[in-house]
């Protein structure tokens, strides 16, 4: 049988299989730290990693993505959300937080493709993942601050 | 024991709602506000606290208080307060969220108010128990109290150095009589205000763990989505029903008083529903709302003269050779708040009452407005009764607070939480109703959008003696908000204001006013400055010599942005200044035109007098992030209306500025010794003024109508 895996756990539902992940992950699964705000791929805020790279589960129905490696933030290590916590709060990287989880996944699939990244490589990275509070500078100071300190090769939990 | 406004009462235990802590409990009273719907609710019973400090055994702090966290950062800066006065260290002091239980007392979170409405009272709570803390242990010891002093949580008699713990004197403070005056450090003892904090609530946010409306998940729960009718005030007429049932997880589907909502057991099922009833609506009463042709109107409006809100001074007469006059006319469009996380509320209309959960700035007003849909007519007299019998407003309606997904004051409106009530009234299980992006884009409060004209007489030395401004909108309080606050010395100055009724659902949006009349005003100043020829810059400190404080503000931000020092080739500056919630902030905006006219906006310095500072990272941030909400509504978005509804729907029509579009900014303090001033809505207004002055500076185009396109701009 084709198989949904959620950070590493293999997720047995009964569910129809356009639904997007984003809402399989919130109403199905109780996993509310990856965000809707705009459903149409245009904000960012439901970033999960999917082999490593960012894309919007706002719009990715769940048929699509079968066998695949899914991490969303509530899989990422310990050690890693700790460094990213203390980054996040040391650059002041937040302010409502909403756009967040999403801002940090897309971060971590830039600086896992880019360990050293540039400015114009955050743009590029980051153009996607809107934040309304509008604190991107902070969000880009953070975002180098974390690549220097660095993250483990396997950002995967088990 | 009373001081003013301020008072406090202590005792050992607080039992509030679903609250209860031993400990040593002050009681602060905190005086309402004039945005306080619940003044009576507190001045009716003499003395009932608002505010709950408590001070437990294992020494842990707790803030009960009912601001809401919307980004502002209320949950780091106001434990501050209280840490600094108490004398304990800032990590062992936590804002416990408040319901919306009435003794938890004003609620209301906007108008930039957190910090200046608790800068005293918290500090004389916490310097109240410590004043206890030390009666305390200075009994135990036998000493006088004037031996002892406190530092990090614990009292040291000063010559035998003997320390006890605060949590060890709880129970004995709790005796302690409060004291008649509470003396508070000056500032230059502050250990906590002013020094690095870093934000509290940032582990929780970006690893995804906090709570925000949109995260509720209760027992039983299913998920409610809603159409509103597209047109404003219209009403449904007709759906299929069996359409949207057909699809699988699909439960309810329902009118209420404001839509259709579909009822499932995930979001995504209830859309797929909703998308399938086909339905059918009556129009309201504005069916051919327009934007071109409202505006049209606005202009036709403005031929008459409007209803003078404003006038100051003695008018001067234009006389041929010795005066010399200039208008201009500016116009400006509506605006959504658009909140990252849209309107949504879950709430359980269960036999004992109701319990909603929201992301609310307004949680009082939100209960309240419950009220209605909870109760039957005389159920909610006898409720209203019962209420004003015992000083606590619905007592069994709570509002839950939950994080915010931004606020901008479209939370201070209840539609989304009444609709929830309403939907969890008819089925009676926990609903979590959401409204989708477009519904949040097309059914806001929003700021309205109006047309100005101005009128100025000035001398033969090119300075304004009259000051005329028509405003044009829908509304008349929002829409000239801010007209009358110019800070210039103008000898007369006229405001006047024309309404044009439009069904538009109009609220306050970050700086209400602001945003709107600081566009005018610093515009057409800028432009009168243009007509002898004069910096900006030295041309608005000519007309400030009254006004030390925007002065130096102003002085600041000329000089950090470098004014009228050489730039880099192409690039261009332009200077804004702006007075509200008792700060001062001057912006400079740096910007440069290619060839092909085409504008870069590289920088925004930002110089501000909000006086004391009580943590400078979140009022920066406060700051940063005000400017790119100001620079998003000048360069980015607008609402607009086309056959009487909202064309916008997502951020593809209503588009906001993404990481590589966000200049650099840069904040200066100008630091002056006083009560803080608001922090959350003034960096909002002055953005646009400064980069079409800029767009002026360089390119001799005035910018008279936002948004305006950065494109091919010669
Ligand atoms: S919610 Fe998926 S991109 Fe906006
Ligand atoms: S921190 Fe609020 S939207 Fe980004």
């Amino acid at each position: 049988m084709d198989k949904l895996t959620v950070n590493n756990k293999i997720i047995n539902m009964d569910i129809d299989p356009d639904t997007p992940l984003l809402w399989v992950l919130r109403d199905n699964l109780g996993m509310t730290g990856t965000k809707y705000a705009c459903g149409k791929g245009l904000c960012g805020a439901c970033t999960v990693l999917i082999d490593n790279k960012p894309i919007r589960s706002c719009i990715t129905p769940i048929k699509n993505i079968i066998n695949k490696r899914i991490t969303t933030i509530e899989g990422l290590p310990e050690n890693l959300l700790q460094t990213i916590e203390q980054v996040w709060t040391e650059t002041g990287a937040s302010e409502c937080g909403y756009c967040q989880p999403g801002q940090v996944m897309s971060a971590l699939a830039l600086i896992i493709e880019k360990p050293r990244p540039t400015d114009v490589d955050i743009d590029t990275a980051m153009s996607g993942n809107l934040c309304r509070c509008g604190i991107y500078q902070r969000i880009r100071k953070a975002i180098y601050q974390l690549a220097a300190v660095g993250i483990p090769e396997n950002i995967h939990n088990g | 024991m009373v001081k003013g406004n301020f008072k406090v009462s202590r005792r050992g235990f607080l039992k509030l709602g679903s609250v209860s802590v031993a400990g040593m409990v002050i009681g602060i009273c905190l005086p309402s506000n004039t945005y306080s719907k619940s003044r009576s609710e507190i001045s009716a019973f003499g003395f009932s606290p608002n505010v709950w400090l408590v001070i437990e055994e294992n020494d842990q702090v707790s803030l009960f208080l009912g601001k809401s966290e919307m980004g502002q950062g209320v949950i780091t800066a106001l434990p501050m307060l209280v840490a600094e006065e108490l004398e304990v260290d800032l990590a062992r002091v936590r804002v416990k969220m408040a319901t919306s239980d009435s003794r938890y007392g004003n609620q209301y979170t906007g108008g930039s108010r957190s910090i200046r409405e608790n800068w005293l009272v918290l500090r004389k709570a916490g310097a109240a128990g410590r004043l206890m803390l030390i009666a305390a242990a200075a009994e135990i010891w036998s000493v006088s109290p004037d031996t002892c002093y406190a530092e990090h949580g614990v009292v040291v008699h000063r010559q035998s150095q003997q320390r006890l713990r605060y949590g060890e004197l709880v129970a004995i403070a709790i005796k302690q009589p409060v004291p008649d005056t509470i003396p508070l450090k000056p500032p230059e003892d502050f250990r906590i205000i002013g020094k690095h904090a870093a934000r509290l609530d940032i582990p929780d946010k970006v690893s995804g763990r906090a709570k925000f409306g949109m995260d509720i998940i209760l027992p039983g729960m299913l998920i409610a989505t809603i159409a509103h009718p597209p047109i404003f005030g219209g009403k449904v007429k007709s759906y299929d029903a069996k359409r949207a049932l057909s699809v699988k997880g699909v439960r309810h589907v329902m009118t209420i008083a404001s839509g259709v909502v579909v009822v499932a057991d995930g979001y995504w099922q209830a859309r797929q529903g909703l998308k399938r009833l086909q339905i059918q609506w009556y129009p309201g009463e504005y069916p051919e709302t327009n934007t071109a042709s409202m505006f049209n109107k606005y202009v036709e409006l403005a031929e008459n003269p409007g209803e003078v809100v404003h006038e100051k001074g003695t008018q001067s007469a234009v006389e041929a050779g010795t005066t010399n006059e200039i208008k201009a006319a500016y116009q400006l469009p509506y605006q959504n708040h658009t909140t990252m996380e849209t309107m949504n509320c879950t709430a359980h209309v269960h036999d004992n009452g109701c319990d909603i959960w929201a992301p609310t700035q307004h949680p009082e007003g939100a209960r309240n407005a419950a009220a209605d849909y909870v109760y039957g007519k005389i159920q909610k007299t006898l409720e209203k009764v019962y209420s004003r019998f015992t000083g606590n407003i619905y007592p069994n309606i709570v509002v839950h607070k939950t994080y915010l997904g931004c606020g901008f004051g479209r939370r201070l409106e209840h539609d989304f939480v009444i609709e929830a009530v309403q939907v969890s009234k008819k089925l009676g299980v926990p609903i979590k109703l959401i409204w989708s992006r477009e519904e949040d884009m097309q059914h806001g409060h929003y700021r309205p959008g109006t047309y100005n004209k101005l009128h100025a007489v000035l001398d033969k030395k090119g300075l304004p003696l009259n000051w005329v401004h028509q405003i044009v909108g829908p509304v008349r309080g929002l829409a000239v908000d801010g007209a009358a606050n110019i800070p210039y010395s103008i000898p007369y100055h006229r405001v006047e204001s024309t309404v044009l009724k439009t069904g538009i659902p109009i609220g306050s949006w970050r700086s209400t006013g602001g945003s709107l009349n600081t566009f005018v005003i610093e515009s057409f100043i800028d432009e009168i400055a243009a007509v002898k020829n004069v910096d900006p810059y030295h041309f608005r400190k000519k007309l400030l010599n009254s006004k030390p404080r925007h002065m130096n503000v102003l002085t600041a931000v000329a000089k950090a942005a470098r004014w009228g020092k050489v730039l880099p080739e192409n690039n261009f500056q332009g200077i804004a200044l702006y007075e509200a919630r008792n700060s001062i902030v001057a912006q400079v905006a740096e910007i440069s035109v290619s060839g092909k006219g085409k504008i870069k906006i590289h920088k925004v310095v930002c110089a501000i007098d909000c006086g004391t500072v009580v943590n400078h990272e979140i009022v920066k941030s406060q700051l940063e992030g005000g400017i790119i909400f100001g620079l998003s509504a000048a360069v980015k978005h607008e609402i607009t209306f086309k056959s009487g509804h909202v064309v916008e729907s997502n951020f593809d029509d209503f588009p906001i500025v993404s990481m590589p579009e966000a200049p650099k900014i840069e904040v200066v303090f100008v630091s002056v010794e006083r009560a803080p001033g608001g922090v959350g809505e003034v960096a909002v207004p002055p953005v646009a003024p400064a980069i079409a002055n800029a767009i002026f500076a360089a390119t001799g185009k005035r910018i008279r109508k936002l948004p305006m396109s950065l494109q091919a701009i010669v």
